[in-house]
């Protein structure tokens, strides 16, 4: 299989806005890819659109080179995609414990998975802790973890850094880099350019919907089109 | 269900589900603008409607006045009663989900007070000729829902004046499309709330009047009418006062369709149905405000 | 404590108060006592199951009137013109109740935006329409036959004492049993951020419907138990608002979530029910309508979880969240 996943010609207007303008696609197995786009280029639309919060009004999106377009978000979910949100959403009156136990399928096969987890977004001592009692950085890495304890073959993460401490946005870059050495796909969406330089393979540029570049992050951020797409029009 | 109806009958039954239906529009008005802007599905609108009718009774039988001149008590009194629900929801930051339980503990709380003051008795209070009719042709025409009727559509035109050519209308529509950012406006939330839930209230103490000149009523009337107006509000619109009107239209011409195909006993089933349809195919509404 | 251990005390414990409130009857307490307690365990077991779908899931619903009503009054129905034996009608109201809740679900859970508001209403259009369509269509009420007593030494009234119990020690091992498991879970996850837990692979549709139809079947059997209690089976009586109403204010004020709350709240205001009004029907309900009013604005998270919260403050982070 060439591709995990495989956008064909995605589009999506709302109202008389085209938020996401005939964009294609392909992200192969094991690479961390970078979205990124100034605000408003549709950089969320698109990520709703693969996890099925709405449905393409054109275009189709493969999995496995398997058609999800159209399906649900709960059933993608269980095919292998697992995405997060920009404003963290985590189960606020459950506790760390019980917010990754969501992500399984059954109480029985949870304690070894969990440990292992919270070892590894460093959150061990705070099991028991109610999610709305944890910060802010922390309860990102709370959704990170709640989406990784699914074992998705891809993950996507909306803005993770944003909000949050320095310190943090350094640990989140290493747990990133991790899953990639433990065979995941990765897709972020990010403001924040020097992670983006740092754990990204390729980047794909958005702008006002469309795809307008795509590639390693210095050639994309040499190209000419990037450059006054964000310096603005 | 073996025989056909006359086309004299379902031109009556169109006629009769017009009035009727306009007169649901008007009942749905205050609800719809309480819904529609403040967020507050108010549940109470149902009971405070039967003590207006209450209060059109006694002024009736203890005045000898004509049912109109009851609105010179129940019109101010229900205002202030709105604007003091209101300076209580914006004191306790009730949201849309709490506002439903808080007012259906009211409606309890209301209903019954209604029942101990008047006890279950039916009141059937003398209208004169607002209870009368006249025939166009062989079609009989009711005096009191057709006086609804044109009071519905005189409020509807005056809300759209309001809307389009005041301040206030102004405000209204900034409010009911996006709170917070009305308020970078200049749009004072607070007052321009109280002025709703008092002006609400005055329509539901209209829509009571008219229930004490249509029917004989008991505390629990109120009932009746929760299906249709629910799903009149959300038909035609949260917040659209026309809206409610031609969505009050279309529901009491398919009730008294209804009626005359199957049983009146079931009427009441029909609004529910038609929420069930609006529900699965457009949530929104007929119009958008 | 293992979860294995957990459990078998939880059922031990729960046996044991059964079998207790079980041969109360026959230790001779009286009439007017097992007629009490039989009420408490209907508002009890209507308390739990309204927690259920609304505590757990978020899913505000006003509908338990319509389904006691329909329960009652299928209960009543397949009894008089079908001659079905009594205790036969209570699994079959349960049925119709399930099924009434199915249909609403399938069209109510489906929707994207605003589902716990159009839920909401849905269920209050649905209480005022059913009362209103039986009212109009079976205004008489329906008057069923005499369950026989076929032991010498229970009565009529122990009978329904012991199904009330019954239903309600049920009704309250499903809330446990649903609360710590990853059913439980799901709806907790749908309650706190339904898009998320969707996000995570949760069916909320699939979800929603299992409380739901849980919820309202345990209604529907109270509803046949009360139908069977009481005999005559009147519109106006099955069909009145306290049904939809006091659950919410018993749920809220035990603890809203949780599965003691509706438990406490349900004993609680059932008792002071007795004791303030008697029988006094209006003004019962102008009491506990401003008391619902008073407790969502004072105390919306109910006594339990104050307790809970005060005992915290006190001893950190006990093992797990009952």
């Amino acid at each position: 299989m060439m591709s995990l996943l495989k956008l064909s010609n995605v589009s999506k207007s709302f109202g008389g806005l085209k938020a996401v303008n005939n964009v294609s696609m392909e992200i192969p197995p094991n690479v961390i890819v970078g979205l990124i786009g100034p605000n408003g280029s549709g950089k969320t639309t698109l990520v709703n659109l693969i996890t099925g919060f709405y449905r393409p009004d054109a275009g189709d999106i493969f999995f496995k080179d398997e058609k999800i377009t159209g399906l649900k978000p709960y059933h993608i979910a269980n095919k292998g995609i697992v995405r997060t949100f920009q404003l963290t959403r985590v189960f606020k009156q459950l506790t760390v414990m019980q917010n990754l136990m969501t992500a399984l399928n059954s109480h029985e096969d949870f304690q070894g998975k969990v440990s292992e987890i919270l070892d590894m977004i460093g959150l061990q001592g705070k099991a028991n802790t109610v999610a709305q009692n944890l910060s802010y950085g922390e309860q990102k890495l709370l959704e990170i973890g709640r989406a990784l304890i699914k074992n998705p073959q891809m993950l996507i993460l909306d803005e993770p850094t944003s909000g949050i401490s320095p310190t943090i946005v350094n640990k989140l870059s290493e747990v990133i880099i991790e899953l990639k050495r433990l065979g995941k796909t990765i897709m972020i969406i990010e403001h924040n350019l020097r992670v983006i330089s740092n754990v990204c393979d390729t980047v794909v540029v958005l702008n006002h919907g469309v795809k307008i570049a795509e590639g390693t992050f210095s050639e994309i951020s040499t190209d000419q089109r990037v450059i006054s797409a964000y310096i603005g029009e | 269900m073996s025989w056909m109806p006359s086309t004299t009958a379902i031109m009556q039954s169109l006629l009769t589900g017009t009035l009727i239906g306009g007169y649901y529009g008007l009942f749905a008005l205050g609800f719809t603008l309480s819904w529609g802007i403040l967020d507050i599905i108010n549940m109470s609108y149902f009971p405070f409607a039967v003590l207006a009718a209450y209060i059109t009774y006694t002024t009736i039988t203890i005045l000898g006045f004509d049912p109109f001149f009851s609105l010179i008590f129940s019109i101010p009194s229900f205002f202030i009663m709105g604007v003091l629900m209101q300076i209580f929801f914006n004191r306790f930051k009730i949201d849309i989900f709490r506002s439903l339980i808080i007012t259906f503990a009211l409606f309890i709380v209301v209903e019954n007070t209604l029942s101990y003051i008047w006890t279950a008795d039916v009141r059937r209070a003398p209208v004169g000729f607002l209870g009368g009719s006249f025939f166009i042709d062989t079609i009989y025409i009711p005096i009191g829902e057709l006086i609804a009727f044109f009071v519905g559509i005189l409020i509807v035109l005056g809300n759209l004046i309001i809307l389009r050519r005041t301040k206030l209308g102004l405000a209204l529509r900034a409010v009911a499309e996006n709170r917070e950012a009305s308020a970078m406006w200049g749009v004072n939330y607070s007052r321009t709330a109280l002025i709703v839930g008092g002006l609400s209230m005055c329509y539901v103490a209209i829509a009571g009047m008219f229930i004490a000149v249509f029917y004989p009523f008991t505390p629990t009337q109120g009932h009746v009418f929760i299906g249709r107006i629910f799903a009149v509000t959300i038909f035609g619109g949260l917040g659209s006062v026309t809206g409610a009107f031609i969505a009050g239209i279309i529901l009491g011409v398919a009730e008294s369709v209804a009626a005359i195909l199957f049983s009146p006993s079931w009427s009441p089933l029909v609004a529910f149905l038609l929420l069930m349809v609006i529900l699965v195919v457009k949530p929104t509404g007929l119009t958008q405000r | 404590m293992t979860a294995a251990r957990h459990t078998l005390y939880t059922v031990l414990s729960i046996i044991i108060v059964t079998l207790i409130l079980l041969i109360l009857p026959y230790l001779g307490i009286s009439a007017f006592m097992i007629s009490f307690l039989l009420s408490v365990y209907i508002w009890v077991t209507l308390a739990v199951s309204w927690n259920i779908l609304s505590g757990y899931t978020g899913y505000f619903s006003f509908g338990h009137t319509a389904f006691f009503g329909s329960g009652a009054f299928a209960s009543a129905v397949t009894d008089y013109y079908f001659n079905v034996p009594y205790f036969m009608t209570i699994p079959i109201a349960g049925a119709v109740t399930a099924g009434m809740a199915a249909g609403l679900g399938i069209v109510t859970f489906r929707l994207r935006r605003l589902r716990g508001q159009f839920f909401a209403l849905t269920t209050v259009v649905l209480t005022f329409v059913s009362s209103i369509v039986v009212i109009n269509n079976w205004g008489d009420g329906i008057v069923m036959h005499s369950v026989k007593a076929f032991w010498p030494f229970i009565s009529i009234p122990h009978i329904f004492y012991t199904l009330a119990l019954l239903l309600c020690v049920a009704s309250i091992s499903i809330s446990i049993a649903v609360y710590r498991s990853k059913l439980g879970l799901n709806f907790f996850a749908i309650r706190d951020d339904e898009e998320a837990a969707e996000a995570i692979g949760i069916n909320s549709f699939k979800n929603k419907m299992i409380a739901f139809c849980i919820s309202s079947m345990l209604v529907g059997f109270a509803g046949a138990v009360f139908a069977g209690w009481v005999k005559y089976v009147w519109p106006e009586t099955v069909f009145n608002l306290n049904y939809s109403l006091f659950p919410i204010l018993m749920t809220i004020l035990g603890g809203m979530g949780t599965w003691v709350g509706p438990i406490l709240g349900g004993v609680i205001l059932t008792t002071i029910f007795q004791i303030v009004a008697g029988g006094e029907a209006i003004l019962n309900n102008i009491i506990l309508g401003s008391l619902l009013v008073v407790v969502m604005i004072l105390l919306p998270q109910g006594i339990y979880n104050l307790a809970l919260t005060g005992y915290r403050r006190i001893r950190p982070l006990s093992r797990q969240t009952p």
